[in-house]
């Protein structure tokens, strides 16, 4: 009863008024004199009361940034990989970093190189993933994946990691069938000390990274950081060249924070990333055409401007805006491109009793270089991709607190293939307490890539006839239908997450090989007549018997299979299955001594590779309140392997990924 | 152009919303405070608490919407093995003399700019979330920055009061410097 009675009183402080000024924003005056939605949920949607969960916790339900709620309450198969873990796991990159997620299918080319993804097979060029920094797409347009090796986001500047595996992510962008990464740094309220870090290891000669920290007026802050690395060649190589996987890479990043109320808020970040890096590549020697092996050393350049501005409307309703320019220059012995790319996203989150209301719009425009050589060619005069296009998504509470519905849709209008919708329905029921069913029928679009739609590549051939893979302005989007269906249990120290998926996919890139009169000229044409159906799922069981024992046991399995027309073959993968085994341990034997142990088994032909198993062990200890010294161990017990022997996809020739050490100490003041 | 146009209109909605006056605290607002000040009794150690001579730790609010979120929020939790309790303190009634924690709301601002002793609260901790409440003799002030809450320490005068709060706490928060601390 006095529940209630204080419930009303503050009710009734919170009949703001707002003028209208455009149609937009004219729904937004109903939501503004809506009574607080909130009820005995939210108590029940607070997280633990222990300081790192209150300082990651949100003073509103909806969020209107790209990101998850709340676990707990999200229709689809998703991992979060907290700082803590990240930091104790001793990885030294985000590419590392996704190891530690079941279900992700990560994979490393060479000392530098990695092809990651989640339920599929993943590519060094095609991963249909969404990649985001802080809500702002890395997305390549030009071969629609992403140089993960250019990703350098200072470890300990990131707050978490969210992955959502299969479809869940469609509302955030297009590319996303496979699943998002979203890459969450911390704000620099939490950032303002000042920290140098420095490694050397068995495979990393030397890498320095710094953070300078402060205050600015009004709880404002910001942040620079940067660092630099130069690592070695692996002792061996998939074939005759030695391997010649060295790199170099530097990066300096610098974030401010203005408050400009409680309420308004403006964040603007700005990222450069250079990497000059070695590789062995497998090309067509340009008089024979047959396969002739390559050394190069590449580079890549990476900027990156956003600015967001949020605003919370009222303790219901927040809004944000974000605009972000990013330039990519990639300079490769067999391609070199360059993209501009401009993106504007506007969001808006409002709850209204038991529905949550979101919608948002976003425009993106690429300017697209890719220099003709002898390896690539344009086929039309295309210099630039562009899209646009909007989100929709309710979500219904029909039974509060046990039963809710989401539908939603994403359409956009892209240059290349024109509009295309994303529809999508989930299910959430909390038959009790601990107990939450999901379920979910979505339909995701792939967008084709500039390389598939636009250029011709010569590639080598075992007949020594010229060959090319050619593009075509004809082509479709991949259109896929996933079926999924969860369960979580969830008590205080027990959490058990299963998810099933099936999909299906249609207008799925081929390739269809044909020979002229002569038999001098090869091509391989792109066409989107393929069918794929995939299906499998995940299970993880995380137990913390004691507080000083974290433990997590991960399954994996997926099914690869393609349904395709006569005379084409697979571009992207082949019918396949691949299973993962994951065990992860982690152990504070004392307030200053920590470790821990992540046990991988890959098992499967998708990659053409042997079977194989890996063990990271790291030990870190908290020498005092300044320093920090860490000593991890990657690949251990069963000596050097290949991880990605499938050279249909890559022109990169993978080399042996051999066990390492790094010792790295950390200061903060 | 047209597009942009669009989104240049958006902005300019957007930045024009901006007049909205500012919005009190909501209960999860407040649920989350209440978490944040029941840590800041864990983790501080001094004679502000004594656990032999006290059955509980008492937080005492004037806010009755906080009182009742919080009593919810904290409900079974303990302080060095005694029950946390809330108390609702009135105008008439500003009887302080069993609070271990005193919480000044942003509504209550006036009540605490008439306490002429606010200065020298002897073994109590100060908690706050204006602005110009450390500057009027608060420990602990808290801000929302981005959506999520933060707090300002005065750790100077914390210890004036008998507390000791721990490094690692500090350290989460902004430290308040004062010259007359």
């Amino acid at each position: 009863m006095e529940i209630t009675r204080a419930m009303n009183s503050l009710r009734s402080k919170h009949h703001h008024y707002f003028a209208m000024f455009m149609l937009v924003f004219s729904s937004q005056a109903i939501f503004f004199n809506q009574a607080h939605a909130e009820s005995e949920a939210v108590f029940d949607d607070l997280p633990s009361l222990d300081f790192d969960s209150l300082m990651a916790a949100d003073i509103q339900v909806t969020s209107a940034m790209k990101r998850l709620q709340n676990k707990s309450d999200t229709a689809a198969s998703i991992y979060v990989l907290t700082h803590n873990e990240i930091i104790q796991s001793g990885v030294t990159s985000v590419a590392q970093a996704l190891t530690l997620v079941p279900g992700m299918q990560v994979r490393k080319l060479d000392n530098n190189q990695w092809a990651i993804t989640s339920r599929s097979t993943a590519g060094r060029h095609s991963s249909k993933l969404l990649v985001m920094i802080d809500g702002q797409s890395i997305y390549n347009p030009g071969f629609a994946g992403v140089y993960w090796e250019a990703i350098n986001v200072p470890l300990y500047d990131i707050d978490r990691i969210e992955v959502i595996r299969g479809q869940g992510g469609l509302l955030w962008g297009s590319n996303a069938t496979n699943g998002v990464v979203n890459i969450i740094t911390k704000h620099t309220m939490d950032t303002r000390d000042n920290l140098v870090q420095v490694a050397t290891g068995t495979k990393q000669d030397y890498k320095a990274d710094f953070r300078v920290g402060g205050d600015l007026s009004n709880y404002s802050s910001f942040r620079v950081s940067g660092g630099i690395e130069k690592s070695d060649a692996a002792n061996k190589s998939d074939r005759e060249l030695s391997a010649n996987d060295d790199g170099k890479k530097q990066n300096i990043n610098a974030r401010g924070d203005i408050n400009i109320s409680d309420d308004l808020s403006l964040l603007a970040q700005f990222w450069y990333n250079n990497i000059d890096m070695g590789q062995n590549l497998r090309l067509a020697d340009l008089n024979t055409n047959l396969a002739t092996a390559v050394v190069d050393q590449y580079s890549l350049d990476y900027l990156q401007l956003m600015t967001r501005l949020d605003y919370r409307l009222s303790s219901d309703s927040n809004q944000m805006l974000q605009a972000s320019f990013s330039s990519q220059r990639g300079d490769q012995a067999y391609y070199r491109d360059r993209f501009l790319t401009t993106d504007i996203d506007y969001q808006m989150n409002t709850l209204i009793k038991n529905t949550q209301f979101d919608w948002g719009i976003n425009y993106r425009y690429t300017d697209v270089f890719i220099e003709e050589s002898d390896y690539f060619s344009n086929i039309s005069n295309v210099n630039h991709y562009d899209h646009f296009g909007g989100f929709v998504q309710f979500q219904f509470n029909l039974v509060p607190d046990k039963f809710k519905l989401i539908v939603g849709n994403r359409s956009e209008r892209n240059s290349f293939t024109g509009w295309e919708h994303q529809p999508m329905v989930r299910f959430l029921w909390t038959p009790a307490s601990r107990h939450s069913i999901w379920g979910a029928v979505s339909q995701g679009v792939r967008i084709p890539s500039f390389l598939e739609y636009n250029n011709m590549a010569r590639i080598h051939s075992a007949y020594g006839i010229r060959t090319d893979i050619v593009g075509s302005n004809d082509i479709d989007a991949e259109k896929s239908v996933s079926k999924e269906l969860g369960y979580r249990y969830s008590l205080s120290d027990v959490e058990v997450d299963v998810s099933l998926f099936h999909t299906k996919a249609r207008n799925v890139l081929v390739i269809e090989p044909n020979v002229n009169d002569t038999f001098t000229y090869i091509t391989y044409n792109f066409l989107s007549e393929g069918e794929l159906t995939t299906y499998g799922g995940e299970a993880t069981v995380h137990w913390r018997p004691y507080q000083r024992l974290s433990t997590e046991l991960g399954y994996s399995f997926t099914s690869y299979q393609y349904d395709l027309p006569e005379g084409t073959e697979e571009a992207i993968g082949y019918d396949s299955s691949m299973r993962q085994i994951m065990a992860k341990a982690n152990f504070e034997l004392t307030n200053d001594h920590q470790f821990s142990v992540i046990y991988r088994i890959e098992d499967g032909e998708a990659y053409d590779t042997r079977d194989y198993a890996v063990l990271d062990v790291s030990w870190r200890w908290q020498v005092n309140e300044m320093l920090t010294f860490s000593l991890t161990g990657n690949n251990l017990l069963y000596g050097k392997h290949i991880e990605y022997g499938n050279s249909g996809e890559a022109y990169t020739i993978a080399t042996y990924i051999e066990p390492s050490y790094l010792a790295q100490i950390t200061a903060t003041f | 152009m047209l597009i942009s146009r669009k989104f240049s209109m958006l902005l300019i909605g957007l930045l024009l919303l901006t007049v909205s006056g500012e919005l009190f605290a909501t209960p999860r607002e407040e649920a989350i405070k209440s978490g944040f000040i029941y840590n800041f009794a864990r983790y501080s150690q001094g004679k502000w608490f004594n656990a032999s001579h006290q059955h509980n730790y008492n937080i005492c609010s004037f806010n009755l919407d906080f009182v009742v979120t919080a009593t919810k929020t904290l409900l079974h939790m303990k302080v060095e093995s005694r029950p946390v309790n809330l108390i609702l303190l009135t105008k008439d009634n500003v009887d302080l003399t069993s609070c271990n924690t005193l919480f000044i709301s942003k509504a209550d601002t006036d009540i605490w700019n008439t306490m002429e002793e606010k200065q020298h609260f002897p073994n109590m901790m100060l908690v706050g979330e204006f602005d110009g409440f450390l500057a009027s003799g608060g420990h602990i002030n808290f801000f929302i920055v981005s959506g999520k809450i933060r707090f300002e320490v005065a750790p100077k005068r914390l210890r004036k009061s008998g507390i000791k709060m721990s490094s690692k706490v500090l350290r989460l928060g902004r430290v308040y410097e004062e010259r007359a601390q």
